[in-house]
């Protein structure tokens, strides 16, 4: 096989000049590669941001870091009243589709990350003190047990809504 | 000639002109997937049964009085049931517009819109390939996907014929190609990092994604037996790994593209990716030369076989790689490459047209490998 040049008349004509002549795109001067320049920086390092802050939290949506560990949780909610007592309930009828993700009914496994569960829980506990609090209770609370890639180390977290210190 | 600088190599690497034409196609192949999930038809996993059609769709999601909004958005106006449905319409519809190429920009814009909406309000946000098509429309918003195989494209040349010019696009900054290629690699190479556990390197995790249901379809066992979860751990981790980086360079490219596109057909034969897969698979096209038809194919007009092969090209050639043009009488089929490279003909030229259509790439880039291989082995000895 040898090298050689293209057959005549083989390329369609060129439109406009030259693009290989030049180093940059004509209408591209300093101040609008600048511009672009910062575009494309943040756009990079917002996914990159994404990135670190699904391991931070442990969290794998939006940061690309889809399944990167299995969770073994259980999700129990209660109601803390006005008399310090604690009455049980499950909140499974307000959830469909994936949002029974954050369902108190028994043990099951995640492949989110352990944060992910974390974060939605908080957010439906806020929602459910909000939204369907009894008369005479002061917070929303549920106890999220889980065990990472079920090796052997439990871990129980109590998340709470209203946080104490605005407690009515 | 003076050396060049940091600041000489970014202006190149972002502000080289180059031909918009690559985009296009990324823009038809990508938006086409997104109009494959809203009518619902996707998915080797289900069989001969994804081949279904539903106007649209109404995929959505069962919604609950909770539907998990990202907490700091939950005082955006919630979605119900009711909403799904005109949303899903809505991102057909715009889907459409953008295969077709109107208004690209703006269409582009509105699907990024209603698609961050979903995500951050409802809980859409577990569906991973709806923040990638997010990200994706935020960078087609951004970039003139419209100059060629467009609407836009046909609208601008007949409006600039009744005024006597050309129509044909500005010449353009690589920019725009530049941002999907670095979205891609930042996208497989933090989900490498995110991988990188013992639980995918002893295949443990494959093991619980099929005893939590997530693995499924005629063709699990098959390939589950073909591949065990440990070698399926390791094999994502190389794939994925290497389309990090071996996309970037011509040697290695196709190569890489074949890894992913055996990986991204691999979860989509075993998991409810919907149409996950095959925008992955797009987005490689975004590392294609940014001119399209740059190789040309030369025929003998007087022969059958020659036009038929001409004629299966411009059918099959939907990554626009070639341009057909006849040659001599007698001649064989040449091809001249786009970057000057060494003119293959006869047998070397059909081997190398089998690598580079997208229905027979799969088969026919190891044939070409074996093929030259096999070549350069004959050349050495002797």
């Amino acid at each position: 096989m040898d090298a050689q040049p293209s057959p005549e008349g083989s390329s369609a004509p060129p439109s406009g000049p030259d693009p290989s002549q030049l180093d940059v795109a004509p209408g591209f001067g300093p101040r609008r590669r600048a511009i672009w320049s910062v575009v494309v920086s943040v756009l990079f390092l917002g996914q990159v941001a994404l990135g670190v802050r699904s391991r931070i939290h442990d969290d794998d949506r939006y940061g690309f870091a889809m399944f990167h560990e299995f969770t073994s949780l259980s999700l129990r909610y209660r109601w803390r009243m006005d008399d310090g007592t604690t009455v049980s309930f499950r909140p499974d009828k307000y959830l469909k589709g994936r949002a029974r993700a954050v369902r108190g009914s028994g043990r099951r496994t995640e492949v989110f990350g352990a944060g992910t569960t974390r974060i939605q829980a908080q957010g439906f506990v806020k929602w459910l003190y909000e939204r369907k609090r009894p008369d005479n209770a002061v917070a929303a609370e549920v106890v999220y047990s889980w065990e990472r890639n079920k090796d052997g180390e439990k871990h129980k977290e109590l998340i709470v809504w209203p946080l104490a210190e605005a407690r009515p | 000639m003076s050396r060049p600088t940091l600041a000489s190599a970014w202006t190149r690497f972002w502000f080289k002109p180059a031909s918009t034409e690559t985009l296009g196609l990324v823009r038809i192949f990508v938006s086409f997937t997104m109009v494959l999930k809203m009518i619902g038809t996707w998915g080797i996993y289900r069989g001969l049964k994804g081949l279904r059609l539903q106007l649209p769709h109404r995929e959505g999601m069962s919604h609950g009085s909770f539907n998990l909004p990202v907490p700091g958005f939950d005082w955006l106006p919630p979605i119900d049931a009711g909403d799904v449905r005109f949303g899903e319409s809505l991102i057909l519809t715009l889907a459409v517009l953008l295969t077709l190429g109107l208004g690209t920009r703006i269409v582009s814009a509105l699907l990024a819109l209603v698609g961050a909406y979903y995500l951050l309000e409802s809980q859409w946000n577990y569906l991973h390939h709806v923040n990638v098509y997010v990200w994706v429309f935020v960078l087609f918003a951004l970039a003139p996907m419209g100059d060629h195989y467009s609407l836009d494209a046909v609208i601008r040349k007949w409006w600039a014929r009744r005024k006597g010019t050309t129509g044909a696009p500005p010449v353009r900054p690589i920019l725009y190609q530049r941002m999907l290629q670095i979205f891609v690699s930042v996208l497989y190479i933090t989900t490498t990092i995110g991988k990188l556990t013992p639980e995918w390197f002893t295949g443990r995790f494959m093991t619980v994604l099929g005893s939590q249901g997530w693995l499924k379809g005629p063709w699990k066992d098959t390939l589950l037996g073909l591949m065990p979860p440990p070698m399926l751990g390791w094999w994502t981790l190389f794939a994925e790994g290497l389309l990090g980086f071996g996309l970037w360079h011509p040697r290695t490219r196709r190569f890489t593209a074949w890894c992913g596109v055996s990986l991204h057909l691999g979860i989509d034969a075993m998991m409810n990716v919907t149409t996950f897969s095959y925008l992955m698979i797009s987005l490689y096209l975004a590392f294609g030369e940014p001119k399209s038809k740059g190789s040309r194919l030369t025929y003998d007009p007087g022969s059958t076989a020659h036009k038929a092969l001409a004629g299966a090209v411009w059918l099959f050639d939907w990554t626009r790689r070639f341009s057909l043009g006849a040659g001599e009488a007698g001649q064989v089929i040449e091809i001249w490459p786009a970057d000057g490279g060494p003119v293959r003909r006869g047998g070397d030229a059909l081997v190398t047209v089998g690598g580079l259509l997208p229905i027979t790439f799969m088969a026919g880039f190891w044939v070409e490998v074996l093929w030259f291989g096999a070549k350069k082995l004959r050349t050495a000895r002797a």
